[in-house]
């Protein structure tokens, strides 16, 4: 069978309270395929059935959870989701960065929560090298953090295999990038170290509280993991965390409509972006 | 940190300090936090301060807030009525003594309310909530509870929804009572159903695809020729609704006969343009009938003629039927297919070695 | 063909007045609370939006009160459908920015004129 649009639309709903992740009807047959492998698991007869379990039937958030394990990517590579990296570097830096310049304050801020293995603050500081004419003239820190000792390692060495690079700009890569051999990949150091890797746990109040004065935080398919009431603690201190204007980005398919309705929403291009007031 | 400290934070001027405040005095654990905190709601400007404090008073998860709580159902502030919602449906089976409480309220807006709260909780002790929604005289709340009863399957209140759904004159009274029975309703629901629109021709509008689902849940199997009625007078129209409703009823009453018309105009049916999955949905459908036995024939017909899709539809149809001499036509035209995925669905019929 | 947003929390009423909506000519988008309201009129128009009031996240005043700040929604009608009945609540409706506050249950009928007379005085 088919997954109704209605049968979708109660499941999406579902994963949007519940994860704040929102699935455009475009999404159909990818979520199905995906429901479809924990009907089978479960023995669950109809999408409906699988709906009323997952809006009824799940006291502790397991199925909701499993089912987030498959329809979220755990992969991370440069220049992922590239149209809303775009709309930041097209749209969203040039407000920030245009009256900064009038009033003769050359410094720009940026914060990427739960960087991983650093393929995203990378990504960042080589979006900002390419787009930013006068470049030099500017006081730019981009902080990556993230709460995994392990992966933190990895972003410092800043080496990458081919799954990593491959979604880079054929134009920006050469500027960035340095083949190595055995099929690795290395950031430039001159790219590099624009960007600042820390230790950072989400959940840590006072350590959040520390983070002020961002132009812009990216915080990508991280928040999906936590339960509402986190959830809602650390968007609140990202707030804090923001200068007034300031953007936050997370993944594409994360709202933060459903976390906090303080943030104010803008059309920029084809792209919907939340700022700071 | 001292409490005193954290409660004079809650008038500092900057946003952010009034924001670590709350956030603080939520962590504190102390029943003082609670007053101090519900006070500041109604003077705070910033709509993240409010939401602040609301998440404080939810990990301070003391009855005196759950009492707050019920009290801003009724403010007249939308913001803080909504985030009292939402802030009591998580505290869940706790919360149900002062939502019992406010459901003997005057004002059906707050009865509302406690019931939108209730829906949101699962736990035996906010049932006596429906039950009184259920008795209740406004017509939102009661339209309200209908909705619940049919997203969370409480089939104990079938009788009491048949009976709205056949005496009932408001339109989306009888609209929302009539969605319900599709949840919670059996067999008898659809005699109710045909006391109120004996015919497809009696259902106003839209609701007509409600009632043809209800004929594929509840339909007896002597009714399947009221299919045939139905894609005869409305066309492509409810084409889609009719045929889930078609398998539907398929899976309860097993191989049906349909009559020769009836095969003629699904034949029809199947030449007009349609959605893909509609399609594909048909075929298996029509290979779930036990006559005519002419449809064996017309599925085999298909696997050599069409588009991958009328193909794969017809391989499905095939496999229903369950019919040896044709099942073997299946084995017979994996030797001429080409379409990789048209091989692959003949590649899994029993049967046929790979 | 003239757009229509319908917002509300439950999917019943969405349901019920989309085919309204439908019936009467119009293309229509739904949406369960303010938010995503406010996601969906901001990417792309409608020439009407028909908003519930009491929505989880954010409520149908709050939701107004933001989609008047967009200079593409100054002056598209919006139609408040709420089961308050109380002046006090169509006041608030009014001073949000709403054009007209229709009480539920709503007679089918009733929303299609109010829906007209609003597209057709501009």
């Amino acid at each position: 069978m088919t997954l109704a649009l209605k049968d979708f639309a109660t499941i999406r709903d579902e994963v949007y309270r519940k994860l704040g992740l929102y699935f455009e009807d475009s999404k159909v047959y990818f979520i199905q395929k995906r429901i479809e492998k924990r009907m089978e698991k479960l023995a669950v007869g109809s999408f409906a059935d699988y709906g009323f379990l997952l809006r009824f039937g799940d006291k502790e958030g397991k199925e909701m959870q499993a089912l987030a394990n498959l329809i979220t990517t755990n992969e991370t590579y440069m220049f992922r989701e590239f149209e809303q990296l775009q709309a930041f570097a097209d749209h969203c830096l040039p407000m920030i960065l245009k009256p900064r310049e009038a009033a003769n304050d050359r410094t720009l801020r940026i914060w990427s929560a739960g960087c991983s293995s650093g393929e995203e603050p990378y990504t960042l500081a080589i979006i900002l090298k390419e787009v930013m004419h006068d470049f030099r003239s500017w006081d730019i820190k981009i902080r990556a953090t993230d709460i995994d000792q392990v992966r933190l390692e990895m972003a410092r060495r800043a080496v990458y295999d081919e799954r990593s690079v491959h979604q880079i700009p054929p134009e920006y890569f050469d500027r960035h990038i340095t083949r190595l051999p055995a099929g690795h990949f290395a950031v430039k150091p001159e790219t590099a170290k624009l960007v600042e890797l820390e230790h950072l746990n989400l959940s840590d109040r006072m350590a959040m509280r520390a983070m002020r004065q961002f132009d812009f935080i990216f915080c990508r398919n991280v928040l999906i993991y936590f339960d509402d009431a986190s959830r809602k603690a650390v968007v609140d201190h990202f707030y804090n965390a923001l200068k007034p204007g300031g953007f936050i980005f997370l993944g594409h398919s994360e709202s933060i409509g459903r976390i906090s309705t303080s943030f104010k929403l803008l059309r920029v291009g084809q792209h919907l972006v939340y700022r700071k007031e | 940190m001292n409490i005193q400290t954290l409660i004079a934070g809650l008038t500092l001027e900057d946003e952010t300090d009034r924001i670590y405040a709350a956030e603080d005095l939520g962590h504190t654990g102390m029943a003082e936090a609670v007053a101090p905190l519900i006070g500041r709601l109604a003077n705070e400007p910033s709509r993240k301060v409010r939401e602040t404090i609301f998440s404080a008073l939810e990990r301070l998860d003391r009855p005196e807030v759950r009492i707050h709580m019920a009290i801003l159902l009724d403010s007249d502030d939308a913001f803080l009525r909504n985030q009292a919602v939402a802030l009591l449906q998580r505290a869940g089976a706790a919360a149900a003594p002062v939502l019992l409480a406010r459901m003997s309220d005057a004002d059906p807006d707050v009865r509302k309310f406690v019931l939108d709260t209730a829906a949101g909780i699962s736990s035996p002790e906010v049932e006596p909530i429906f039950d009184a929604a259920m008795r209740d005289t406004d017509m939102n709340v009661l339209i309200a509870v209908l909705e619940y009863l049919s997203q969370q399957r409480k089939t104990r209140f079938k009788a009491a929804v048949e009976g709205i759904f056949l005496h009932a004159k408001e339109p989306m009274l009888v609209c929302a009572a009539f969605a319900a029975l599709l949840q919670i309703g059996d067999t008898t629901s659809w005699q109710t159903i045909r006391q109120r629109y004996p015919t497809a021709a009696n259902v106003p509008g839209w609701e007509l695809g409600w009632w043809i689902r209800a004929l594929g849940e509840f339909g007896v199997a002597g009714e399947i020729e009221v299919f045939h009625e139905i894609l005869q007078e409305h066309d492509g129209k409810v084409a889609s609704d009719t045929i889930d409703a078609l398998e539907r009823f398929q899976i309860r009453h097993g191989r049906v006969e349909i009559s020769e018309v009836f095969w003629t105009l699904l034949q029809e049916l199947l030449q007009t343009t349609m959605p893909p999955e509609d399609k594909l949905q048909l075929l298996r459908v029509i290979g779930g009938f036990g006559a005519p036995a002419a449809i064996g024939e017309y599925l085999a017909s298909l696997l050599g003629q069409g588009d991958r899709l009328t193909k794969l539809g017809a391989i499905e149809g095939i496999k229903r039927l369950e019919r040896p001499d044709i099942t073997a036509r299946l084995r017979d035209r994996r030797s001429v297919e080409s379409d990789p995925e048209v091989l692959e669905a003949l590649g899994e019929c029993e049967g046929t070695p790979r | 063909m003239t757009k229509v947003l319908i917002i509300d929390d439950s999917s019943l009423t969405r349901e019920f007045h989309s085919h309204i909506v439908k019936a009467a000519g119009f293309a229509c988008v739904t949406a369960a609370d303010g938010m995503e309201g406010l996601e969906k009129a901001t990417a792309e128009k409608f020439q009407i939006i028909l908003t519930d009031v009491n929505m989880q996240g954010m409520d149908g005043y709050e939701f107004t009160r933001r989609l008047r700040q967009n200079p593409e929604y100054d002056e598209v009608p919006i139609i408040i459908v709420s089961t308050e009945a109380k002046e006090l609540d169509k006041q608030k409706g009014f001073s949000a920015g709403a054009n007209l506050y229709l009480v539920k249950p709503t007679d089918a009928s009733r929303i299609v004129e109010s829906m007209k007379l609003l597209l057709g005085t501009r």
